[in-house]
């Protein structure tokens, strides 16, 4: 009885996180689609253009739960996402400019997620976003720290979405 | 018309500078509330619309909200809430504070566009 009742609570408990991680993909999805016109969609984690993560967006999520949220991209797919969301040539756009863009972005994630997960009461307070640049940048984390990866993308940007609970 | 946008994020001042050119207004920009408050001193008030962060280090948008209309000169200046704080309350305290209106990012830009124009009187509510 009680291995099973844990079983149970243990897939209430991966439903539950499932749904909160949608969220914010769904919130990627919506903060692309706005800002850039880029109709993406969550896509495999096999894409190569993932191993090539140059700008990295963060913020962390403070509530019952602990967690850092962070968003990767390639130069190529943050030019080409800042670039229609500026409406400027993706060649004029700054190292800085990406990156704040990609922050931004990570900051209207977040900020959808915080909307939906409050109306299922979940609630959680936010940091200011911040960005990380460099080639090849990993965020890597304590094998007893839980990590959730996922990839939105089309045919012309891909975003990779990390949950890291510490 | 003359607008100025107070926005910690130079992306999003960008953005909303290619929507004062879409309309043929004169933009201010500002990084910080403090730094608002001394652009809206050099130009005596004259602005017709300030879109305001709320999130933003040193002096939040609400907090500058809340001094603007504290202000004479100032009351006057219609104030719409650019941010991605979406929640109700949010909403409810800007309202009260004296904004006129309240966009949550991400926005699409014409959607960007109708609010400004809906603010300075020129659309329907």
């Amino acid at each position: 009885m009680y291995g099973q009742g844990g079983d149970v609570m243990a897939t209430n408990a991966e439903i539950c996180m499932d749904m909160q991680h949608q969220s914010f993909i769904e919130g990627l999805c919506e903060a692309v689609g706005k800002m850039t016109g880029f109709c993406v969609n969550e896509v495999g984690r096999d894409d190569l253009r993932l191993k090539c993560i140059n700008i990295s967006g963060g913020m962390i999520l403070s509530g019952e739960r602990n967690a850092l949220l962070v968003v990767g991209v390639s130069r190529k797919t943050a030019s080409n996402l800042i670039s229609y969301m500026v409406g400027m040539d993706a060649a004029d756009l700054a190292e800085e400019e990406l990156a704040d863009g990609i922050s931004e972005l990570v900051n209207m994630t977040a900020g959808i997620a915080k909307i939906k997960m409050a109306e299922c009461g979940t609630n959680f307070s936010l940091s200011s976003p911040f960005a990380v640049t460099g080639d090849n940048i990993r965020v890597t984390v304590k094998k007893h720290i839980k990590r959730y990866e996922y990839a939105i993308g089309c045919e012309d940007v891909i975003l990779s979405i990390g949950i890291f609970y510490f | 018309m003359r607008m100025m946008t107070v926005d910690d994020s130079s992306v999003v001042r960008k953005i909303i500078r290619a929507a004062s050119e879409v309309l043929e207004y004169d933009l201010e920009e500002a990084e910080s509330g403090i730094e608002a408050l001394e652009i809206l001193e050099k130009l005596n008030g004259q602005v017709d619309l300030i879109l305001l962060d709320w999130n933003m280090p040193g002096m939040n948008g609400y907090e500058l909200l809340q001094r603007l209309k504290s202000i004479d000169k100032y009351r006057n200046i219609p104030v719409m809430m650019v941010t991605t704080e979406g929640q109700k309350e949010n909403i409810v305290m800007a309202v009260k504070a004296g904004a006129v209106h309240y966009m949550t990012k991400p926005f699409a830009m014409e959607d960007l566009i109708k609010r400004i124009l809906e603010c300075m009187g020129r659309g329907a509510m």
